[in-house]
């Protein structure tokens, strides 16, 4: 039997997608997700899509991030050199915006609030290495076992270890670690130098002590899944996907489980990148919304634009190649509110799944983006969800007219609708501003179950060439994890002003690091593209301009002036200055080993040959336009290539509806994408 | 600052308050928001008779104020 | 009036903007409520916009990782450019900002301006702070007339002067700051006029680390200016400057709203500077005298100190950035700052004033007295907000090595601030205190231990949290915290900025919390480190005879012991200490005053703190009146004694402390150098 299907799997706060594709046929399951044990909600949804038949299954699960930021954790240890064991308690000092003049305000990982590790459980170790990475102070072993005594006795789960400029000498860890075994046993350590071994013990700390925390989270679901699997009759290959919604075999990602802690939201993004290719855009803005937020990243020459760092939450900065987000509050169950001056506000706050908005009739009484929409006419109930999850119009505008706000009802719906467009917009402005892009090249790629109504109506705000929404746009995410190439990477600190005498340390490096990537990929250099990049400086600036391109093979002088050429050359892309008479310093080397993996490939859709396209329905719109306007309602599976459908208009399909906006068109695509301009 | 000036004092004004009728109306010099004003200000319920825009720069001169 | 709307009678109760119904508001602002709240929040957006690519694009380290920098867009001239937003920053900008756009345009003249024009300024006497935050302003025409302003302030690490980097405490005059420029014209119809970069080149130290920067900041500028253009187009000129008014109307209802919570009546306090850092220096204080009725304030600054003989003053834009956080912080902790914040408050200042100079004296040090004004405004007001006291926490003080730098130049030898912004804050009535602050007026990333070891020759030894330190309190105030730094090469050591600790002001305790010791710095000879061989492994407590041998160079320590002494003489250093290499600096950052009742304070809270060794098991009876049994080898084994700790409760409660503290005494001085 050729088992050819491939599954990818997105767990959610509130729902686990499930997608599985065979031969460019699609089977999507959705379920609630059990949030206390998710491994049951991705067994149930395997078992949905057949995944006997599956060649490789790939799971992307917010599960760790969830459990970092509700604080649902074990207990752990944090080890670090003497003197310093509040690293984690001070973090990066700064604080944010709305904190600016309230003298209340805690630092959310601190000790007075929420703490990884409570203070009594990090501890100094009597050691020290200086910047250089020498031998200030020998590991003192003496007082290092009377500290184990403590987290012995207190049955500590993990230890995190993260000592001072061990990321340029690891031996005081790598002992410290096998003392930690000897005193506790068999408890999951993770040590700095391993896991993220570069400068800044910040947010080395908390990577170690996240990546900890995941080995804890991780080790027994990624056992209790590949046996449930293995019931199941799954013979093919289990991936995890990382921040960048890269693949990791399951095992390979146990070793640095840092990397996976929020692995669903870049899948969009992947996604994106891989529809985008069929299409032949290389530059697309990506906005996913969703119930609680709207997710914004970009794909820039056909990939995601990524960062070498993510923060969870405000101070928990995680390093780890990440797929670059921004997320706004200003998903479908944003709440809409009246601020101290009387105007509306749109979120930061959700209604989540539960209550979820006013016209769920689960309780909710705040109104949300979504009631907007079921009052405006957007949202039909007999069509949301297929008319699965029924809805209540009159709870919505009830929960409109219990505004405290002298403004008539219409406006309330209208104003809310269009402030939650408001936000998304800057948000748009900021990323492609950081980028030094302008909106107007941009194409932007509408989904998640809220994207493709409120998206359309970005074109009234923002220059953009157009809003596309992809087949199946509530599911779209999860294709992402059908869409990406299995990736190893590795990378180093090294700092030294690039020139012809550091080249032969760099090969030496890059030699080893490839070497040791291809071997637990268990591939020959043939078979796997190698991508080799660094982080580099200006001398003198203290911070690095990340992924410059490194020549392959051998290195050699030419080879560095080539490095030193892409370094201007990037960071003029970037920042838009050339400083060609500085000396550049390099300071971090990656290396990436890929993979090719099978991907989903999206089908043709037909063009019309006769007829015309047959509007299902007609429903009023309310609230939004003056005087009103008729909507045309179309069923998105009637659609054909080639078909143009004009504002106002609604586009139905099981999870998602589409609004194409009064004065804007929609055109059908070769691969039933929806191209509103 | 050659230092000579005299401390702002609040110099009593004719009249009475709009607001509460008392007669304590002063005129002096103040920085609030928008800068330098010299107010006439009732000294019982801080209403503002008047508000002149001052110097701009306050107590403040510069040599190039000569210019 | 700032362009905005009169604030009404004090007697009356203004008609709030909530309650002001659809026609009213578009009878005032000149646009639906909808659109004003929208383009509010889009300068917002366009402040933060150039902040952040300035941010992710600058090429110096203070702007790039410490994010010192604020951008604003202020509206048209007839509302006196007022500020309508200001992005992300640092709130040591909040009272100088929203005024500088007037000043600056209003004396270079709006008929002399262009479209694609930019103007420079940096000049303390009228925009206040010091020379290193340079200010550029682009306008934004319509009809040929100005219809906003994109400002963008950034620190320059270099301003000239006497002392590279500025931060030198004794300067004379103005001309030992550095270079200050007055409204200049930077661009010029969109060309850079390189004259002026060029003298920005020859007159600082790092123009070539620096003027980059400046580029950037147009650039993000231009980028701004193009944003509020699109946006004033689509919305028309009306609407934006109603939606400018309405933002600083907002922030005027807020301040005016909280002050109303406050009982109508004159309310007084004071606080002190120790001295200027020369010897025999007098102290130095603020005194506020606030009179209250309705919404609006008065606050008299006569008999206030006069100006200081050295760089600890300030220009009198920074008079309101003392005040505004001092109410904001105290009563409208939340609501964005713009031009209306100080609408119900005027100040009766002084002509000559430590925070009221002009020519020629030097301001480097502003912030210090910005801080003093910040508690004089809390000494008066605390007393009577009941439980909306706030405690007072740590001001930044800072230890630094000087000599011959790799790149030639004479100054600190480290380039990174290091051990220096972190400090305790004080205990509100929501909760215990973070240890690991910085000033509250601050708001810097901190660059950490292994950054600040790469950039100078030196060895964080440690920062470690002193028991027993914080401000005791039914709330507790963060821990003092000792910081440890192991000099590697000679060098010679200042403390530059410590200048709060003759009294206990900062840390000091509310509603009968305590307050904790204030900053103190000592340097140990060599032989601790064996010159440098050896980690120096001081302990972290304040006691004993530690200190004896240490050479205390800033704080307020016993005569003879050298520890930390409420009642001993005041350190002035002068000049400089030479040291050889080994030589070991220890700072105690202040610790964070507490709130309310100690003995009030829940019994497992103690438990919790003596357990993370916040607090001893001593320190708990003694301050606390909590008897925790067992040890701190065994963490999870310590617990409450129940009726020990309620009979210790009863039986030997300390005095009453509650009420307003009395003025400290002040302390005889001793000099060191």
């Amino acid at each position: 039997m050729t088992r050819s299907r491939l599954v990818g799997v997105d767990v959610g706060g509130t729902f686990t997608d499930v997608m599985a594709i065979d031969d460019g046929r699609v089977i999507a399951a959705k379920i609630p997700t059990n949030v206390l044990q998710s491994e049951t909600s991705v067994l149930q949804g395997a078992a949905e899509v057949g995944v006997d038949q599956a060649r490789v299954f790939n799971l992307a699960s917010t599960a760790g991030l969830n459990a970092v930021i509700t604080r649902r954790i074990p207990k752990v240890a944090f080890l670090t050199t003497i003197g310093h064991r509040d690293i984690l308690d001070r973090a990066r000092l700064w604080r944010p915006f709305e904190a600016l003049t309230d003298p209340s305000w805690r630092r959310g990982t601190g000790d007075m609030s929420r703490p990884l590790v409570p203070r009594y459980l990090r501890r100094g170790i009597r050691e020290r290495l200086t910047s250089d990475g020498r031998v200030f102070l020998p590991l003192d072993e003496v007082q290092t076992r009377e500290e184990l005594e403590v987290l012995r006795e207190c049955e500590v789960q993990g230890v995190a270890i993260c000592l001072l400029h061990s990321y340029l000498n690891p031996r005081h860890e790598v002992r410290l670690r096998e003392l930690v075994h000897e005193v506790l046993g068999d408890v999951e350590v993770s040590i700095s130098s391993e896991v993220s071994p570069h400068v800044r013990e910040y947010t080395r700390s908390t990577t170690t002590t996240i990546d900890l925390l995941m080995k804890l989270k991780y080790r027994e679901y990624t056992l209790r899944l590949e046996e449930g699997l293995d019931e199941l009759g799954f013979r093919g290959q289990f991936n995890y996907a990382d921040c960048s919604a890269m693949l990791m075999p399951a095992a390979y990602a146990m070793e640095r489980p840092h990397k996976l802690v929020v692995g669903g939201p870049a899948a969009g993004t992947v996604a994106c990148a891989h529809f985008g290719s069929h299409l032949d855009l290389s530059d697309v803005l990506c906005a996913d919304v969703g119930g609680t937020s709207c997710d914004i990243s970009l794909v820039l020459d056909g990939r995601p634009w990524v960062n070498d760092t993510f923060e969870l939450e405000w101070d928990l900065v995680v390093n780890a190649l990440s797929t670059e987000i921004v997320t706004l509050g200003a998903g479908g169950g944003s709440i809409v509110s009246i601020g101290s001056s009387g105007e509306l506000r749109v979120g930061p706050d959700s209604a989540g799944a539960d209550p979820g908005p006013a016209c769920y009739g689960k309780g909710g009484t705040a109104p949300t983006i979504t009631d907007a929409a079921v009052s405006i006419g957007v949202i039909s109930p007999e069509h949301f969800v297929g008319g699965k999850v029924p809805l209540h119009a009159a709870l919505a505008v009830r929960a409109f007219e219990a505004l405290d706000t002298s403004l008539p009802l219409s406006e309330r719906i209208r104003q809310s609708w269009l402030l939650g467009l408001h936000n998304i917009s800057e948000g748009i402005i900021d990323i492609a501003i950081r980028r030094g892009l302008d909106v107007r090249d941009l194409n932007l790629m509408a989904y998640g179950a809220a994207g493709p109504m409120m998206l359309p109506g970005l074109l009234d705000l923002l220059p953009l060439r157009s809003v596309i929404v992809p087949p199946n746009p509530g599911g779209f995410s999860a294709l992402g994890l059908v869409s990406a190439d299995r990736v190893y990477s590795e990378s180093r600190t090294l700092h030294g002003v690039l020139g012809a005498d550091l080249a032969p340390r760099l090969a030496e490096m890059f030699e080893s690091l490839e070497q040791g990537l291809l071997q637990q990929a268990e591939v020959s250099a043939e078979e796997a593209t190698i991508r080799r990049t660094f982080d580099g400086r200006l001398l003198g600036q203290g911070w690095e301009t990340p992924f410059v391109p490194v020549p392959a093979g051998p290195l050699g002088a030419k080879e560095i002036e080539q490095m030193i050429e892409a370094f201007h050359a990037e960071y003029e892309q970037r920042n838009g200055h050339r400083f060609a008479s500085f000396p550049v310093e390099g300071v971090t080397y990656r290396v990436q080993v890929v993979v090719p993996s099978d991907k989903v490939k999206f089908e043709h859709l037909a063009v019309r040959r006769d007829g015309a396209l047959e509007a299902r329905a007609t429903t009023e719109l309310s609230h939004l336009y003056p005087g009103g306007a008729t909507a045309r309602c179309y069923e998105r599976d009637d659609l054909l290539s080639g078909d143009v459908v004009d504002g106002p208009a609604i586009v139905w399909e099981t999870n998602s509806t589409t609004f194409v906006p009064m004065g804007r068109s929609a055109t059908v695509g070769g691969y039933g994408e929806l191209v509103v301009t | 600052m050659s230092g000579i000036e005299l401390e702002p004092v609040k110099v009593p004004v004719e009249g009475a308050c709009p607001q509460c009728g008392d007669r304590a109306l002063r005129k002096y010099p103040v920085l609030s928001a928008g800068g330098w004003f010299e107010v006439v200000k009732c000294q019982r319920c801080l209403t503002s008779v008047s508000r002149e825009p001052w110097h701009r720069l306050g107590w403040i001169k510069l040599p190039e104020d000569a210019l | 009036m700032a362009g905005t709307h009169p604030a009404p009678p004090a007697g009356e109760r203004a008609q709030l903007l909530r309650e002001l119904d659809s026609a009213e508001f578009e009878a005032r602002y000149g646009c639906d409520r909808f659109t004003a709240t929208m383009l509010t929040n889009r300068c917002r957006y366009v402040a933060a916009h150039m902040a952040n690519q300035v941010r992710s694009h600058a090429f110096s380290p203070v702007i790039r990782d410490g994010s010192d920098l604020c951008a604003m867009v202020s509206g048209p001239a007839e509302l006196g450019y007022a500020m309508a937003a200001v992005s992300e920053t640092m709130p040591l900008f909040y009272g100088s900002i929203p005024d500088a756009v007037r000043i600056v345009i209003e004396e270079y003249g709006a008929d002399e301006m262009d479209e694609g024009d930019v103007l420079i300024v940096n000049d303390y006497y009228r925009v206040g702070t010091h020379l290193n935050d340079v200010c550029l302003m682009q306008p934004v025409f319509r009809d040929g007339r100005i219809v906003a302003v994109a400002t963008i302030r950034a620190h320059f690490l270099d301003m000239g002067g006497i002392a590279m980097g500025g931060f030198e405490v004794v300067k004379k005059s103005t001309w030992e700051d550095g270079l200050r420029i007055p409204p200049t014209l930077l661009v010029s119809r969109g060309r850079t006029v390189t004259s002026v970069l060029k003298l920005l080149y020859d007159n600082t130290r790092l123009g070539s680390l620096c003027v980059p920067d400046l580029m950037t900041e147009i650039k993000a500028l231009d980028m701004g200016v193009s944003l509020l253009g699109e946006t004033i187009d689509r919305y028309g000129v009306e609407a934006f400057t109603g939606a400018v008014r309405y933002a600083c109307d907002v922030s005027a209802e807020a301040i005016g709203e909280g002050l109303r919570t406050v009982p109508d009546g004159v309310y007084e306090g004071e606080d002190w500077l120790d001295g200027d850092g020369l010897p025999d220096s007098p102290e130095y204080s603020v005194k506020v005298r606030i009179t209250k009725v309705g919404d609006r304030a008065e606050i008299d600054l006569r008999g206030s100190s006069g100006p200081t003989r050295t760089a600890i003053n300030g220009a009198w834009p920074d008079i309101k950035t003392g005040l505004a956080y001092a109410l904001k912080s105290l009563l409208d902790p939340t609501t964005p700052v713009s031009s209306g914040t100080l609408r119900n408050v005027d100040v009766i200042v002084p002509p000559s004033a430590m925070f009221n100079v002009g020519p020629p004296l030097p301001c480097q040090m502003y912030f210090l007295v910005v801080y003093t004004m910040v508690h004089a405004t809390y000494r008066a007001l605390n007393p009577v907000l009941g439980e909306r006291a706030v405690a007072t926490g740590y001001v930044t003080a800072s230890a630094s090595g000087h000599g011959r730098r790799p790149d030639g130049l004479e100054g600190s030898l480290v380039d990174s601030a290091g051990p220096a912004v972190i400090g305790a804050w004080g205990a509100t009535r929501h909760g215990d205190a973070d240890s690991s602050q910085q000033s509250s007026l601050g708001n810097l990333i901190n660059d950490g231990v292994e950054i600040h070891e790469l950039r100078g020759p030196i060895v964080w030894a440690a920062s470690d949290y002193v028991p027993d330190s914080a401000g005791a309190g039914r709330h507790r105030g963060g821990a003092a915290i000792v910081h440890d730094t192991l000099w590697r090469v000679p060098a010679a050591h200042t403390m530059q900025l410590l200048f709060h600790a003759r009294r206990p002001t900062a840390g000091g305790g509310v509603n009968g919390g305590g307050s904790g010791p204030t900053t103190t710095a000592w340097i140990f000879d060599a032989s601790v480190s064996d010159d440098g061989a050896r980690l120096p492994e001081l302990p972290s407590t304040l006691e004993g005879e530690l200190y004896r041998g240490a050479t205390p160079f800033g704080g307020v320590v016993h005569p003879d012991t050298h520890a930390v002494d409420p009642d001993g003489e005041l350190v002035v250093l002068e000049g400089k200490l030479a040291r050889p290499a080994g030589a070991v600096v220890r700072v105690l950052s202040a610790a964070g005053g507490g709130w309310g009742d100690p003995w009030t304070r829940d019994p497992e809270l103690v438990k919790r703190d003596v357990r993370d060794e916040y607090v001893s098991i001593e320190g708990a009876a003694r301050d606390y009146g909590v008897v925790v049994v067992g040890d701190l080898r065994h963490p999870e084994r310590l617990a409450v004694d129940g009726p020990a700790t309620e009979e210790l409760r009863r039986s030997s409660r300390p005095s009453e402390s509650t009420g307003p503290q009395p003025d400290p005494p002040e302390r005889s001085v001793a000099r060191r150098g």
